[in-house]
């Protein structure tokens, strides 16, 4: 029977950088201790426990490696439970994971990672392990690269029935540190070793937190904005209803567009810049991933430009309540949270050739009128 | 019957819904959709994150239009609000981009200059720049000429680069653009719409609009059997949708005709490797790659994501072989320094053979300051096998 298989990894603490409790690295390639990696991990791994039967297989198994900062572990001290995400501890988690995915071509593969990473191309990065910057030598020793892991999960011969359904989640920064030197001749450790496909047609979407040379932010001792987004959109701003189907949903595709959506709002909230990057392949028809609880709720936003007096507007959902009235809005924009469906605009004295319905539904609605 | 009158010149992806918010259906604006008797809403999704929306009471006519760019008299609905970054190439969906036109607007204000520069590819190697003059920002596309590469050089001394081998500046346009942080930027786009609106739906991922996209007839015109392709460039956008989207099936082997045919534009070695890699045949594909560096940075940036991991790949698979790993350091030099969020090759660097990766001045991982949170969790199993 298929079922979901995770591996998800979260590191904050990196003991040999600076502030950890760790031999300082000989070189530290100005990175420093993250404080929400292993938070947003676990909220992830959380996330998958309690979807339950929403999912759309069963979930098999859920390995999670946390390496907690301090400030993580005070809020919740049992992060420190977790086996910390060293390389050793990660390679070993793969390799078992891989095995678990590999049993059914039905199953649903998904890889969480948040922590340092370092940039190669739009959908490559080399992820550092707690471990990084242990020993010296190779300094790309304890990391491990996406390309490596996304190679070895492919269909082989020696796993004709590996998972078709992949979803990749770098929650990462993706930045250039000048100091590494020669990097490109630089090799990261292997995981998996690497059997060349005789074809490959998974549906392997690879999602990153953020583009190569920018920045991914987090809430200090509390979530990444990635994470944030994701769980956003896996509950609320990626369902869509498919064709003929009337259940909301959330497929591997509208994930990405609810992720976008999502942190669009963190970003305006926060004032940054934390973009979503999709990368991998993507069969169609788009695999679902999740059934929501609830129907969604769907960020709105309403504007009048300008704003003209005289006209009395309101708006009404499927029911008929009003859920706004006003003209000018106040605020303009105006700003909320409707439960998905079609609303209906009504306007006194009536306006002519209006169209005075319109659907509200994921990941947004965008609304900007003039009225003359 | 449902027909779909857009904006524009580019057949455009269309959704329709009904009432409940179901999807009923999608369809290029050109291709229409029969739909029962009821009412339904119609949208169509622009690379920017805005979208044009009707909502339509469908009859038992044969044939029904629904406008999509007409405004109604009474109240002008607009079509959404900004997105983070707004990709070059506006003018292809015509008036209904309101932020096109204020960006217009505010080019065409801006007093900012840069110097453009265009180089070619000597007989012996070695980039020789062939003109340099200022440009302004807001001035529209600019002339490039038959150039092997183009660089923008700005004020704080950086410059980007776009390569443009053989007769790729003549499928391409440029422009002087600027971002929101006011970064003067070299804008380039492809000069078939169709490929160039495809290459942006798959640069912010709407890849169901992609696909759609992808079986355009414009598209298809592109993507034929045929010695006549006039544009290997947009061919080559479509293959990498094709490739994006694993349809396998669709290829068939024009990728080998598009690298053949077409051996100044490197795009077309990569995505045949790529093509070649994803059905087993990976000696002939590590081979292509093995040679694409002599053929010059693909025009396009997904071409060069391709190549990059597929030569990661091989080399970690092959380690003896010397070629592969060269192959890998002289192409990864340029991905360091490229910026993947653009659908054509843009990185920094002095000129076309010194690519600069962008410098880490601070420590990565930016910390918010948050409230303090009330987070009561459940005892966790952190290994679950059910």
């Amino acid at each position: 029977m298929a079922q979901l298989h995770a591996l998800i990894v979260g590191v904050s603490a990196y003991p040999h950088l600076p502030g950890g409790d760790g031999r300082p690295a000989g070189r530290h390639y100005g990175m420093r201790q993250l404080s929400a990696s292993a938070a947003s991990a676990k909220a992830i791994h959380d996330w998958l426990v309690d979807a339950g039967p929403r999912l759309s297989v069963p979930l098999g198994s859920v390995r999670t490696l946390l390496s907690p900062s301090p400030i993580e572990v005070e809020r919740d001290p049992s992060l420190a439970n977790a086996r910390p995400a060293a390389r050793d501890n990660l390679i070993a988690a793969a390799l078992e994971w891989r095995d678990a995915c590999a049993e059914d071509p039905d199953n649903i593969a998904l890889f969480y990672f948040a922590g340092h990473g370092v940039e190669r191309t739009r959908s490559d990065a080399v992820l550092l392990a707690s471990d990084f910057g242990a020993v010296g030598g190779n300094p790309l020793l304890n990391a491990v690269d996406v390309n490596n892991l996304f190679g070895g999960m492919a269909p082989t011969a020696s796993r004709p029935h590996m998972a078709r359904t992949q979803l990749w989640l770098i929650d990462s920064c993706r930045v250039f540190p000048k100091e590494f030197d020669n990097f490109e001749a630089l090799r990261a450790t292997e995981v998996f070793e690497v059997n060349l496909p005789d074809l490959d047609r998974r549906s392997a979407p690879i999602y990153f937190g953020s583009l190569p040379g920018g920045s991914a932010y987090a809430v200090a001792g509390e979530q990444t904005l990635f994470s944030q987004a994701l769980l956003e959109s896996l509950n609320c701003s990626g369902g869509q209803k498919l064709e003929g189907r009337n259940k909301w949903v959330v497929t591997a595709g509208s994930l990405q567009a609810g992720m976008v959506a999502a942190v669009d709002r963190l970003n305006a909230i926060h004032g940054t810049e934390q973009r979503i990057l999709g990368g991998g392949q993507v069969e169609y028809p788009d695999p679902v991933i999740v059934e929501l609880a609830n129907v969604p709720e769907v960020d709105v936003s309403l504007e009048l430009v300008p704003t003209a007096g005289g006209i009395a507007l309101s708006f009404h959902d499927s029911s008929g309540n009003q859920v706004l009235k006003g003209n000018p809005l106040h605020p303009n924009p105006y700003r909320d949270r409707w439960k998905a469906g079609s609303y209906r605009l009504q306007a006194t004295p009536p306006l002519t050739s209006v169209d005075p319905e319109f659907p509200v539904r994921p990941p947004r609605f965008d609304w900007k009128a003039e009225i003359r | 019957m449902l027909s779909f009158r857009v904006p524009g010149r580019v057949d455009l992806p269309v959704e329709v819904f009904d009432s409940e918010l179901r999807l009923v259906g999608r369809a290029l604006s050109s291709d229409g959709l029969r739909v029962d008797p009821g009412t339904y809403f119609v949208e169509s999704r622009l690379p920017d994150g805005s979208r044009l929306r009707r909502a339509v009471d469908a009859g038992d006519e044969e044939m029904q239009i629904v406008d999509l760019q007409e405004r109604p008299k009474g109240l002008r609905a607009g079509t959404g609000v900004t997105r983070r970054e707004f990709q070059p190439g506006p003018e292809i969906f015509g008036k209904a981009l309101e932020k096109s036109r204020s960006y217009r607007a505010r080019m065409a204000r801006s007093r900012s200059t840069a110097t453009l520069v265009t180089y070619r590819l000597g007989w012996v190697g070695g980039w020789q720049a062939t003109s340099a003059r200022k440009v302004r920002i807001g001035t529209g596309r600019v002339d490039v000429g038959d150039a092997d590469a183009v660089g923008l050089r700005r004020r704080d001394g950086t410059t980007l680069v776009v390569p443009a081998p053989g007769k790729s500046a003549s499928l391409m346009h440029f422009r002087i653009g600027e971002d929101r942080d006011g970064v003067i930027r070299l804008e380039a786009g492809l000069a078939h719409d169709a490929a160039d609106a495809l290459l942006q739906y798959l640069s912010v991922d709407l890849l169901d609009d992609a696909r759609l996209m992808a079986d355009s007839r414009a598209m298809a015109a592109e993507m034929l059997l045929s010695r006549k392709v006039e544009d290997p460039l947009a061919a080559a956008a479509g293959a990498l949708a094709l490739l994006r989207m694993n349809q396998l099936d669709r290829l068939h082997d024009w990728t080998a005709n598009l690298a053949n045919w077409f051996e100044w534009l490197p795009d077309g070695a990569a995505i045949w490797a790529e093509h070649l890699g994803r059905v087993g045949r990976h000696e002939e594909a590590a081979g292509l790659l093995k040679a694409l560096p002599r053929r010059g940075l693909p025009v396009l940036s997904f071409s060069l994501v391709l190549a990059v991991n597929r030569l990661r790949t091989y080399a970690a698979r092959w380690p003896e072989d010397r070629l592969l790993d060269r192959a890998l350091a002289q192409l990864t030099r340029f991905a360091l320094a490229t910026d993947f969020s653009i659908p054509i090759t843009t990185f920094l660097g002095d000129d076309p053979d010194s690519p600069e990766p962008a410098w880490l001045s601070e420590s990565p991982g930016a910390d918010l300051d948050g409230p303090e949170a009330v987070d009561e969790r459940r005892e966790p199993t952190f290994e679950m096998r059910m």
